[in-house]
Parts: C-alpha cells; sequence; structure tokens
C-alpha cells in the first residue's frame, strides 16, 4: 500500500480518461456510459484510498525541476481527503445529471470534464507551490468551454468573465507565491515551494508586514474564487449561463477551492496575519451573508437566487476562519463541505425544472408540487437543509460556525483608518450575520411557495415527474445531507485534528471546547449560549 | 596574419563550424541542383526540399555530434577571435537549426500552391539560417555585421518571395527600408565603440569600456542608444516593431514564421552576449530596456486586441512576447539570463506551431483572416486541438511549456531585487490581457458553428503530410518541454554561467539571487 501512489493515480486517472474519449465512438450512450463508470470508479477509488490510508498522511515525492528547487509533491490530510471524496462525489452526481441536459459535443464535453477533475483534484493534494499554482490555472480552459459552449444565451460573456476574473486574482496568487519562496530563502536558508517547509515560514522571523502582504496576496485570488463581496460578481453570471452539472460543479467543488487555499495558506501558513486580518475577515463574511442574501431575495430568476444563496452561504466560511479557534475552523470546513452537497442539489433542481419549463423565471412557475410531487420533495428537503433545519448537513455547519465565532475571543473593536476604531464585536457581527439565516429561510421558503405551491399554470399541465436518472442524483446528494445532518461527527471527527491544529497558533481558544464527536454533537447548551447572545 | 600556416590555421577550432559547414556546402549544392533541374517538375522540387530539409538536419546533427565530442568545458576562440563557441552558441544555433527545418517543412505545400520558383527559397532560408549562426558565435564587431547583413539580406528577399503578390512586395520593400535604416544606425554605434576603444574584438572592448563604468559620457548614451535602437528593430521591440505587422501580414506565411522566430532567437543571442560582454557595467543599459520592454509587451498585447488577421495577431503577440523575453535582460542576472535562453526555446516551438496551424488553414481556405476559423474543430479537430494548446502556451496556461517559460522568466526577474517588481507585475497584467486576444481564436474554432469558408473545406485527406507531421511535433514538443525542462535549463544555465566567465572584466555579472 506505501509503495502505490495513490494519490498520482487518483489525479491522473481522470486524463487518461480525457485522452481514451476521443477514441471511442460517437455515440451518447456509450460516452454516458463510460463517463459514468470511470467517475464512479474514480469516486470508489478515492474513498477506498482514503480508508486504506487511515492513521497515515500519504505523501509523493520526486524530484522535477531541481534547478529551481520544484518538486512532483502531492499529499493527503483529512481536509484533502474529504475534498477529494467530495469532488469525486459531485463529478459522479454531475455527470449523471448530464443525461439529460447535455445532449451535443459530448466527446468534448466528458473530456472537458475530467481535465477539469484532474485540476480541481491536484489543487486539493499538491504538496508544492509551483504544483498548486499549476493545477489552479489549469482548471480555466476546460472551465471557460463547458460554460462556452453548453451555456445559455450569454455563455461566451460569462465564461470570458470567469476566466478573466480567476486570472486575475492569480496575478496577486502567483506574487504572494515568489515572496513566499523568496523569503524561505531569506529567513530558512533554502528556497522552497514545499508545503510542509513553508508552514515554518511565520516563525523564521519573517516580519509581520510581510506575513500581511504574502496573506493578502493568497487571499485576494482565493476571495474571488470563494467568492466575496465585492469580487463576487463572476459567480451569478457564470451560473445562470452554465449548464446544470457544470452550475453543480462550479458550486460544489470549485468555490471550495477558494475556501480550501484560504484554509491552506492564509490561514495555515501566516497565523500572525490572520490573527491581525480576522476582524476585517468577519466584517466582510458578514457581509458576503447579509448583502447576498438581500440579493437573493429579489431575484426573479429562480438560478440567479441559488447563485446568491451559494454567494451567501459561502460567507459563514470567513466568519468561521475569523473566529480563529478549533470549533470556528472546523464549521467553516464543514460549512465547505455542506454547501458543496447542498448547492449541488439546488442547482440540480433548477436544472430539473428547467429542463421541463425551459424558464428560469419564477414568476412564470407555480404549482409544480401537484404534478412534480418527487422533484418537490428533494427541492423541500434540500432548501431545508440549505436554510439550516436541524438533523439536515446545512445546521451543524453552521452551528458550529455560530458557535465558534460567538465564544471566540478575536476582537473586541475593529481597528479603522487613522487610529480610529469600529465598536463591533466579532459576537455583535456574528449575531447580525445570524440575521443571515433567517433571511435564507425567508427567501428559500418564499422560493418554494412560489414555485411549488399555488395554482399550476395550464401550460405546464402535462409536465413529467422526475426520471429515473433525476431520481439517482437528487437521492444520490439528499442522502448524504441527510446522513451528515444525523451523524455530523462522521465529517467533524476527521477534522479535529485539522482544526486544532490550524488553531494552534491563536492565542483566542475559545474557553469551552466542544466534546469530541457525538451523535448529538452540537448540544443544546451551544445552542442556548447562541440564542442568549442574540437576544442581548 | 597573412603568413598563418596550416598548423596555425588548425588552431582555430575549425570544428566547431562543422555545422555551419555542412549548411554551406548543402546550400551550394541546393544551388547546383536547382540550375541543372531547368524543369522544375513537382517531383523534382520535392526532391530539392528535401535535400535542404536532410542538410539542416544534418547540420544539426552536426551540432550535436561536436557537442558530444568536443564538448566546451570553457568558450572557445574560433577563427582567430573573430567568432566564439560556447554553449550559448550550441543552445542558440540549435534552435536556429531546428526553427530552419520546421520553416522548411511547412512551406512546401504553401510554396506550390502559391508560386512556380520553390527551390530558391530553401536556399534563401538555408543563407539566412547560417547568417543567424555566425551571428550567434560573433564576438567581432565586423563579424556581427557581416553575419547580421547575410541575415537581412536573404530576410528582405524572402518577404518579397511571392513576386506576383503587391502585399508580399510591399512587405519586403518596407522591411528593406527599416532594415537600411537599422543597419546604418548599428554601424554608427559600433563605428563609435571601434572610436572609443580601438579594437573591434569583443573581449577587447569589453576591456576597454569597463573603465568608463559609471561614466556618463554621451558618447556612451549614443553608442548605447544606437546599438539598442538597432537590436530593438531586429528583435521587433516597440517602439521599433512598425515595421513587423506590416511584413509579417505580407510576406508568405512561412516567412513570417521564419522571422518571428529564427530572426529573433539569433538576434536575441547578440544581444545577450553584447549586454554581458560589453555593457554589462551601464546602469542605463538595463533602465533603456527596462521602458522598452514595458513598451513592447504593452502595445504588443493591447495592439494585438483588436487584430482580425491572424498573421497581423502573431505579429503584435511577438512583439509582446519579445517584451516579456526582455524583462531577463533587464534584470540581468545568470538566472534570469538563462530563463529567455529557455523561453526562446519554447518559443520556437509554440509559436512556429502557431504559424504552422495557420499555413495549413490558409492552404486549405485561402484567407487568413481570424473569423474565417469559426468551427474549425468540426472539419479538423486535429489541426484546432494543435492550434488551440500552441495559443494556450503563447498565454501561458499549464500544462503547456509557455506556463513553464513564463513562470521561470517572472519568477527569475522577481528574484533579481525588488526594484524589478514592478515589471513583473506589469508583465502578469499583461499576460492576462493576452488571453482575451489568443482564447478568442479558440472560442471560434471550437465554440462556434463553422463559417462558410470551413464549410468548404473538403472532408477528404489534405495531402499536406509533411506540414502535420512537424505542426505535430511541434505540439507535442509544447506539451511536453515545461514537464521535462530540467535539462533545458540546466543547459541554459550552463551557458549563461560560461558566457559570464568570458566576460574580461574581473566583475562578473551581478550577483545570483540565491
Amino acid at each position: 500500500m506505501e509503495n502505490i501512489p495513490i494519490l498520482s493515480i487518483l489525479i491522473f486517472l481522470p486524463i487518461v480518461y480525457a485522452l481514451i474519449i476521443p477514441f471511442l465512438p460517437d455515440d451518447n450512450k456509450v460516452l454516458n456510459t463510460f463517463s459514468t463508470v470511470g467517475s464512479g470508479l474514480l469516486f470508489v477509488l478515492s474513498a477506498l484510498f482514503w480508508w486504506l490510508s487511515a492513521g497515515h498522511a500519504p505523501m509523493e515525492t520526486r524530484a522535477w525541476l531541481p534547478q529551481l528547487h520544484i518538486n512532483y509533491s502531492v499529499g493527503a490530510d483529512s481536509l484533502s481527503w474529504l475534498l477529494v471524496v467530495l469532488t469525486t462525489f459531485l463529478l459522479f452526481m454531475a455527470v449523471i445529471a448530464s443525461y439529460t441536459s447535455i445532449h451535443k459535443r459530448l466527446k468534448l464535453y466528458y473530456s472537458m470534464i475530467f481535465v477539469l477533475t484532474t485540476s480541481i483534484l491536484g489543487v486539493f493534494l499538491a504538496r508544492d507551490l509551483f504544483l498548486f499554482f499549476l493545477f489552479w490555472e489549469l482548471e480555466l480552459i476546460p472551465m471557460y468551454l463547458l460554460i462556452a459552449i453548453w451555456g445559455g444565451p450569454r455563455r461566451e460573456f460569462a465564461a470570458i468573465k470567469f476566466v478573466l476574473y480567476t486570472l486575475f486574482g492569480s496575478i496577486f496568487m502567483f506574487a504572494a507565491i515568489l515572496g513566499a519562496f523568496f523569503l524561505a530563502g531569506t529567513f530558512m536558508g533554502q528556497n522552497t515551494f514545499a508545503f510542509d517547509q513553508l508552514a515554518n515560514l511565520s516563525g523564521s522571523g519573517v516580519a509581520v508586514t510581510a506575513q500581511i502582504l504574502l496573506f493578502l496576496g493568497f487571499f485576494l485570488a482565493f476571495a474571488i474564487k470563494l467568492p466575496m463581496v465585492p469580487f463576487h460578481t463572476w459567480l451569478p453570471d457564470a451560473h445562470v449561463e452554465a449548464p446544470t452539472p457544470i452550475s453543480m460543479l462550479l458550486a460544489g467543488i470549485l468555490l471550495k477551492m477558494g475556501a480550501y487555499g484560504m484554509v491552506r495558506f492564509c490561514f495555515g501558513w501566516f497565523p500572525q496575519a490572520a490573527e491581525i486580518l480576522a476582524p476585517y475577515l468577519v466584517l466582510l463574511g458578514m457581509i458576503n451573508i447579509i448583502y447576498t442574501a438581500g440579493v437573493a431575495m429579489v431575484q426573479a430568476d429562480l438560478k440567479k437566487l441559488i447563485a446568491y444563496s451559494s454567494v451567501s452561504h459561502m460567507g459563514f466560511v470567513l466568519l468561521g476562519l475569523g473566529a480563529l479557534n478549533a470549533v470556528g475552523i472546523k464549521g467553516a470546513i464543514f460549512q465547505m463541505i455542506s454547501h458543496g452537497l447542498i448547492s449541488a442539489g439546488l442547482f440540480m433542481i433548477v436544472g430539473t425544472l428547467y429542463n421541463r419549463t425551459h424558464t428560469r423565471m419564477i414568476a412564470e412557475m407555480g404549482g409544480f408540487g401537484k404534478n412534480l410531487p418527487t422533484i418537490y420533495f428533494f427541492a423541500l428537503l434540500i432548501a431545508l437543509a440549505s436554510l439550516g433545519l436541524p438533523l439536515l448537513a446545512g445546521f451543524p455547519a453552521e452551528t458550529l460556525v455560530f458557535y465558534g465565532a460567538f465564544l471566540s475571543k478575536a476582537f473586541d473593536v475593529i481597528p479603522w483608518f487613522g487610529g480610529a476604531q469600529l465598536n463591533l464585536s466579532i459576537q455583535t457581527l456574528t449575531v447580525i450575520s445570524a440575521v443571515g439565516v433567517v433571511l435564507g429561510a425567508a427567501y428559500l421558503l418564499w422560493m418554494l411557495q412560489r414555485v411549488f405551491m399555488g395554482p399550476l399554470f395550464p401550460k405546464w399541465g402535462d409536465l413529467k415527474d422526475a426520471s429515473v436518472s433525476e431520481v439517482f442524483v437528487l437521492s444520490g446528494l439528499a442522502l448524504p445531507i441527510l446522513i451528515f445532518g444525523l451523524v455530523p461527527g462522521w465529517i467533524a471527527d476527521p477534522l479535529e485534528s485539522v482544526s486544532v491544529d490550524l488553531s494552534k497558533p491563536f492565542g483566542v481558544q475559545t474557553e469551552a471546547v466542544l466534546p469530541p464527536a457525538k451523535p448529538n454533537y452540537v448540544s443544546t447548551a451551544a445552542l442556548a449560549d447562541q440564542r442568549e447572545g442574540e437576544s442581548h | 596574419m597573412f603568413d598563418m600556416s596550416l598548423s596555425q590555421l588548425g588552431q582555430q577550432n575549425l570544428i566547431y563550424l562543422l555545422p555551419e559547414g555542412i549548411l554551406t556546402l548543402g546550400l551550394m549544392l541546393v544551388i547546383v541542383l536547382t540550375v541543372v533541374s531547368h524543369q522544375k517538375t513537382v517531383q523534382e522540387n520535392d526532391a530539392l526540399m528535401q535535400t535542404s530539409l536532410v542538410t539542416v538536419l544534418l547540420s544539426l546533427g552536426a551540432l550535436v555530434w561536436t557537442h558530444v565530442n568536443a564538448p566546451l568545458t570553457t568558450a572557445q576562440s574560433v577563427a582567430f577571435g573573430s567568432l566564439t563557441a560556447d554553449l550559448l552558441g550550441v543552445l542558440v544555433r540549435a534552435v536556429l537549426l531546428a526553427g530552419a527545418g520546421i520553416t522548411i517543412a511547412i512551406s512546401h505545400r504553401f510554396l506550390q500552391q502559391n508560386t512556380r520558383i520553390i527551390s530558391d527559397f530553401y536556399v534563401l532560408i538555408m543563407g539566412a539560417t547560417l547568417g543567424g549562426m555566425v551571428l550567434t558565435m560573433a564576438s567581432d564587431l565586423i563579424a556581427v555585421f557581416v553575419a547580421l547583413e547575410t541575415m537581412s539580406i536573404t530576410s528582405f528577399i524572402l518577404a518579397g518571395y511571392l513576386r506576383k503578390n503587391n502585399r508580399s512586395a510591399e512587405a519586403s520593400f518596407k522591411y528593406l527600408i527599416y532594415g537600411g535604416v537599422g543597419t546604418a544606425v548599428f554601424l554608427f554605434g559600433l563605428s563609435l565603440i571601434y572610436g572609443l576603444t580601438g579594437s573591434t574584438n569583443f573581449s577587447e572592448i569589453g576591456m576597454a569600456m569597463a573603465q568608463y563604468q559609471g561614466v556618463a559620457h554621451p558618447t556612451l548614451v549614443v553608442i548605447m542608444l544606437m546599438v539598442a535602437a538597432a537590436l530593438a528593430y531586429k528583435l521587433s521591440i516597440a517602439p521599433f516593431h512598425m515595421w513587423a505587422p506590416d511584413v509579417y501580414e505580407g510576406a508568405p506565411t512561412p516567412v513570417s514564421a521564419f522571422l518571428s522566430v529564427v530572426s529573433k532567437t539569433a538576434a536575441f543571442a547578440v544581444t545577450i552576449r553584447l549586454l554581458v560582454i560589453i555593457f554589462s557595467g551601464f546602469a542605463a543599459w538595463p533602465l533603456l530596456w527596462g521602458i522598452l520592454a514595458v513598451l513592447s509587451m504593452t502595445i504588443g498585447n493591447f495592439v494585438a486586441l483588436k487584430q482580425t488577421n491572424i498573421k497581423r495577431l502573431l505579429a503584435y503577440s511577438t512583439v509582446a512576447h519579445a517584451g516579456y523575453m526582455l524583462l531577463g535582460l533587464v534584470s540581468g542576472t545568470t538566472v534570469s539570463v538563462g530563463s529567455i535562453l529557455f523561453y526562446l526555446v519554447t518559443y520556437l516551438f509554440m509559436n512556429l506551431g502557431a504559424f504552422a496551424s495557420a499555413i495549413a488553414f490558409s492552404n486549405m481556405t485561402h484567407t487568413d483572416e481570424i473569423n474565417a476559423y469559426q468551427g474549425l474543430v468540426y472539419k479538423r479537430p486535429g489541426l484546432a486541438l494543435g492550434l488551440s494548446l500552441c495559443l494556450l502556451s503563447l498565454t501561458g496556461i499549464p500544462i503547456t511549456a509557455g506556463f513553464f517559460a513564463k513562470f521561470f522568466l517572472f519568477q527569475a526577474v522577481a528574484m533579481s531585487g525588488p526594484m524589478y517588481l514592478w515589471l513583473v507585475g506589469i508583465a502578469l497584467v499583461n499576460s492576462t490581457v493576452s488571453l482575451a486576444y489568443y482564447i478568442n481564436i479558440i472560442r471560434l474554432m471550437v465554440v462556434k458553428e463553422p463559417s462558410d469558408a470551413v464549410k468548404a473545406i473538403p472532408d477528404a485527406a489534405d495531402n499536406q503530410a509533411l506540414l502535420e507531421t512537424t505542426l505535430a511535433v511541434c505540439v507535442v514538443m509544447t506539451l511536453v518541454l515545461g514537464i521535462f525542462a530540467s535539462p533545458v535549463l540546466e543547459f541554459s544555465k550552463n551557458s549563461i554561467e560560461q558566457l559570464a566567465q568570458e566576460r574580461p572584466t574581473v566583475v562578473g555579472l551581478a550577483p545570483v539571487s540565491k
């Protein structure tokens, strides 16, 4: 087991698929089957490899370009594994969702999907900064084509906007990468791109100012990807134009690349900078949650509504990270996973409706509960998970975030320009953010009401309920949402060591550390605390 | 010097000129064969093309053979000091010969379609390559000038090769006028150098110039401006790039390809040599090149955004790429100059790949308009894929070699010192801008439905196997060169380190950043 390059197999298997696909017969059925089996195998392999490598973190390092201190280095800890399995799972779901939504040029489509998968897996598994950057940039072109060819009417504009935004962020990441490389040479005597060495950078005497600059360089690239207000405008465009499976991948995984980068680099490597910048992150997170929730409220386009709700929920990641304690960080990572499942599910719902009605305008919908009961059922389940109903996956994530943030001592005031300060403690910001949950409930329930209840338009009288493949995808997404809502420990436990390690450098631990993993993971006491805080 | 004996000749390391010798012999052979074959049948033309191609490949083989059998652990003086054989020369001449070989391979079908007289073309290509190779090795002002003129004059004729085509004639004439002015300015600069130092030999000049370090004498400024202007013209650096778009558009496409790679690579080699041996101590030199680099990449990229003809677009793209590469000269460390060499190797394959695709496309459709590329993927998926990969490489998207080349270069420049960070920042913004016009072509080819020109392409095979094979080689090299960059990087680094030792003064290059 030790000698098998499991991580490289996972990363490069999709590329192998992409190279096989052009030689398959040009028959949609064959291509669908091949891709389903291929992505299913990838999912099974990733889960199997995680299970087999339990207890040790696999790592593969080979010299690559020694002149420039670049190694081919991949590795996985539980954070990486979680995201890798989420990726392969959502890929599997997206491939099956493609049956009903993609009908033309399937060869190119599946090739691009698999190239995209390689780049995403590479991002999550790279342990060398050069390699990470390579995979990060590799994702651009497949995603561009996937939106530009199979998307909606304004697809080409949306695709190029997505690429240019990401590339703009890359400039800053590139600068930060070179900065880290250079500082490693100056302060540790060895220019390096290796993660495990760069992780020691902050303790090697690098000036805090330099750390803040590097933090910001990385942060800007990841904030665009996350996306964070005000860099989020590419996302509604991209989502609205992208076909359903691509929206699922975009919301489910691609946004997590930004969140992952923040956790791994910004917080993992530059804790001193993180500590200084945490107030602003929480403030930005709060704005993200409230502002985009408000924007979602007024959308007439169902897919735009879901897109803004997706941005809103990514704000909880910022909030949780800004809490600087193990619970908050764990909540942020948990939110990445549950958001991945829930937003993919919501986009699938939108896709199934669009396939039937060819409209996304909420005003043209109504009463679908009558003739689309299966879709209604899943829509209800996933929307309730999204608004944070207990026993579904959204609840433990948001609760952990709120719990961590509310008990955090990260800051009491926010230093502002010119020596002034904003009199906002993290508790205040958390309470304001909690309003976002209420807003989320409002726009999601209102959406459900307008789309699925009320009188049915006569023209939608003969719509057919979900097909077998759609039911498969929807139940495939609903099941983990339910499971992780019932047993949050299955995600939270593996993250215990990661989040504790990440929070170690910060001197603002919560005094009350949650007991490790029980089925009733989020104690009622925590909730009571929170409610108490809100009522203050 | 006139009473040289045979033994003296034996000491002149002529073995290092073996590739040039083979190329010269082959060139003459092709001339003779051209004269012998009056008929100019298709078969005869094919045979002449094959002879030329074999000559270039033999020359390349000889270069490798000499490098293996007479390794250059230190730089060797060749032919009474007028030339220098060193690793830089080996690497750059390999690029030139590969570029010439690719040009010959991609031009044959194009020539068959557009002109009756084909064989002279190969003679001229080989002549220009020979000039470029000597230029690369030259370490004497006279040799530099003679080699530069050999390369230039053959290029002027090449640009006007399609005699009945007005655009081609115009291109040739424009190139000639610009070239004439460039030559005059260069010669003026060289004469001032000779007047100042009393020598035409690089190392003697370098030694004499070392005493002027830190001196801001007007003569020195004039010398630098003149030499830089002439080189910038040859490198098609803005604002001396005006000729490039017109010439690239009007000249036969294979000639544009040749000029953009071979001519430019040779000019870079001589620029690097001049920089390291003669001008390295002068603070104004990097400043001057820094300004030119920023101008070049900005003008090149922003003007390219508006182009509708693929040859003009590629012309502006070469202007922009020359700007990126200049950054390596500006910071001037061994690593950053070495990165230029890696960039040049990458550029050889990605740019010639792009030009080869443009030739293949115009052979089928007789147009160079970018809009005509719409929907190419439906008719010729291989060609569309090849061109897309070359364009992605020019943008700097992984996993292509262009990504590695840009990363290495920008990294090396940024590591050279904080004052270069701004340059890297500008280069990165430019790089982002360039994506817009490169990806536009990919968008047209892959996303759009076929244009009328593409619809008119017959479904049958194209009978341009040689061109397609060459394109495939370029694309494969573009794909794998980055991943297997290590040997090329090592060679580049060694070449520049060796060149730094050739410097006559005690001061080496600026210290390499650790």
